[in-house]
């Protein structure tokens, strides 16, 4: 299983560092997003679910319904042992490409 | 304020957002499995920002809006969803031909015709896979049922992307239309039976189809307004549906089928030997009469394989071989003529089974030149045509004049199906293989 590829736009990374932190649904990811990335990382919203459901396809999430009182049920998503792994590796891996970079850059 | 049979505001904006989930999915082609599922998260999603929009102090129709603009154009989150769905050759193609379009207004009626004339040109492409495949030799069975299948894989998108307001399809439509007339036109003047009459069917409903199309263009254009572009690469594939079933017939005209024999597989020889003896003419015995013996031996090296096609393998549809010869006097002045006084069915010389018959057949007959056809001919059945196997006819004649006339030279010709005929002139004492006459230059003559 490869670790999702920020390089190529795709920012199941993110999605499975905050999964990494506790279970949430799409909703929940979206609001997250934005606020830790102060509004930088400014997606459609709903671009967040084909990314989700990528990752749940590759086995790196696992969903579940839960009920919710007086509002429709919520999917959430948690990360799998694969996904633990992938986000572990992604991590190492993008630090060491942003530290390679801030020496090229002088950050 | 709304009257009493307007909706309520909130069902208003449900009816919105159901249509949007709606467009996402339908244009994604979600699996089945997956569809209730999605559309419930989506729902939820949207649901969620609408509340807390209309919480800031929105009313519900502008939070509604706000929210689904919030979470993104339909036709791309269809396509993202379909590339997660799907392989990314199936999102790369089908995927984009049959991607969700906004449509404005109704269904113009002129969609219905073209629909309907999709799903006949679907069935004909169908059924020419099915006939094709079953009755053509090996190569071009496989090559007219990818040919067609493509066609009708072509088509049964056609049929479906003309409900979702795609403009190719449209186009599609109006090209197939056009095939129809051209066709139908074409069938009536080339008739299968020389005078007889088609009703051109297809080119009336082309005519027709093209018709609605034409009254309703502006509606058509609006209709498929919405509709992204294809990209070259898909717009070639689609032309190469078009055209590949109408190639594959004259492809094969030209290009040998590789499984089936040709002229250099098969050696024809032709023997003639001359002599004096008995000659028993309808019982009638003369005696010291010149003889003249013609035998004909095809040795088949390679055979054809499956030359009826599948379906036909154990019970041809069609005869086989013909052979035949025309007598050459050599003074066409002398008024002699030389008369079959016997024949030998032909036979197979491996075992000694009969495998033909006095007579012709068709298709082959009709490859025997004007001069050999009507003649003292012999017919020889598909089936004896084996690799390794020779078959040998004969046959014995004498001058109609009793006085001794002069020898002749003798044509013989051997026509397999309606595929190659091979020539060869021989005299007394002599034996000659035949060798082939292109089939355009036998019947340029």
């Amino acid at each position: 299983m490869t670790a999702p590829r920020l390089d190529r736009g795709d920012y199941g990374l993110l999605l499975l560092g905050l999964l990494g932190e506790r279970e949430m649904y799409g909703y929940e990811v979206v609001s997250e997003l934005r606020a830790r990335s102060t509004a930088v990382i400014d997606l459609p919203e709903g671009t967040v679910y084909p990314a989700l459901r990528r990752l749940e396809r590759d086995g790196l999430v696992r969903a579940r319904w839960v009920d919710v009182e007086g509002a429709p049920r919520r999917r959430y998503y948690a990360l799998t042992t694969a996904g633990e792994r992938a986000l572990t590796e992604g991590r190492e891996s993008w630090h060491r490409f942003t530290r390679a970079a801030d020496q090229v850059l002088g950050g | 304020m709304t009257g009493p049979d307007e909706p309520a505001p909130a069902t208003e904006a449900e009816g919105l957002v159901d249509a949007y989930v709606k467009a996402i999915v339908d244009g994604a082609h979600v699996p089945h499995g997956a569809r209730e599922d999605l559309t419930e998260e989506l729902f939820g999603h949207i649901a969620e920002r609408i509340r807390a929009h209309a919480a800031s102090g929105l009313s519900v129709a502008a939070a509604t809006q706000r929210a689904i603009d919030d979470f993104g154009g339909a036709e791309e989150l269809a396509g993202a969803f379909g590339r997660t769905f799907h392989s990314a050759l199936w999102a790369s193609t089908i995927g984009v031909l049959l991607a969700g379009v906004a449509i404005d207004g109704p269904r113009p009626g002129a969609i219905r015709w073209l629909r309907l004339m999709m799903a006949i040109a679907a069935l004909f492409m169908a059924g020419g896979a099915i006939v094709f495949g079953a009755t053509a030799t090996p190569v071009v069975a496989v090559s007219s049922v990818v040919a067609y299948l493509y066609a009708f894989g072509a088509c049964a998108l056609a049929y479906r992307a003309l409900g979702t307001g795609q403009r190719w399809s449209l186009w599609y439509a109006i090209a197939v239309a056009i095939d129809f007339i051209v066709s139908g036109v074409w069938m009536v003047a080339n008739p299968a039976t020389p005078g007889a009459f088609t009703v051109p069917l297809g080119t009336l409903l082309g005519a027709g189809v093209l018709l609605a199309v034409s009254g309703q263009w502006a509606r058509l254009r609006a209709y498929t307004a919405g509709s992204g572009r294809i990209g070259a690469g898909l717009t070639a594939a689609l032309v190469s549906s078009l055209i590949l079933p109408l190639l594959v017939g004259p492809v094969f005209a030209v290009v040998p089928d590789p499984t089936q024999a040709r002229a250099a597989d098969v050696d024809v020889r032709w023997t003639m030997t001359c002599d004096r003896g008995d000659v028993d003419a309808g019982g009638t015995v003369t005696h010291d009469r010149q003889r003249l013996h013609l035998v004909l031996e095809a040795a088949w090296r390679r055979a054809d394989l499956l030359p009826f096609g599948l379906m036909n393998r154990e019970n041809p549809p069609v005869g086989g071989d013909s052979a035949g010869y025309q007598v050459q006097p050599a003074s066409e002045l002398s008024g002699e003529s030389w008369f079959l006084v016997t024949n030998e069915d032909p036979v197979d010389t491996l075992d000694g089974a009969v495998v033909g018959w006095y007579g012709a057949t068709a298709p082959s007959e009709g490859l025997l030149p004007p001069g050999i056809i009507g003649g003292y001919t012999v017919a020889i059945e598909p089936s004896a045509i084996r690799d390794g196997h020779t078959i040998r006819a004969s046959w014995l004649m004498a001058p109609s004049d009793p006085q001794d006339a002069e020898w002749p030279r003798i044509r013989g010709a051997y026509a397999h199906l309606d595929r190659f005929l091979l020539v060869a002139t021989v005299g007394c004492g002599e034996s000659a293989q035949a060798v082939e006459v292109p089939i355009w230059a036998r019947l340029a003559r």
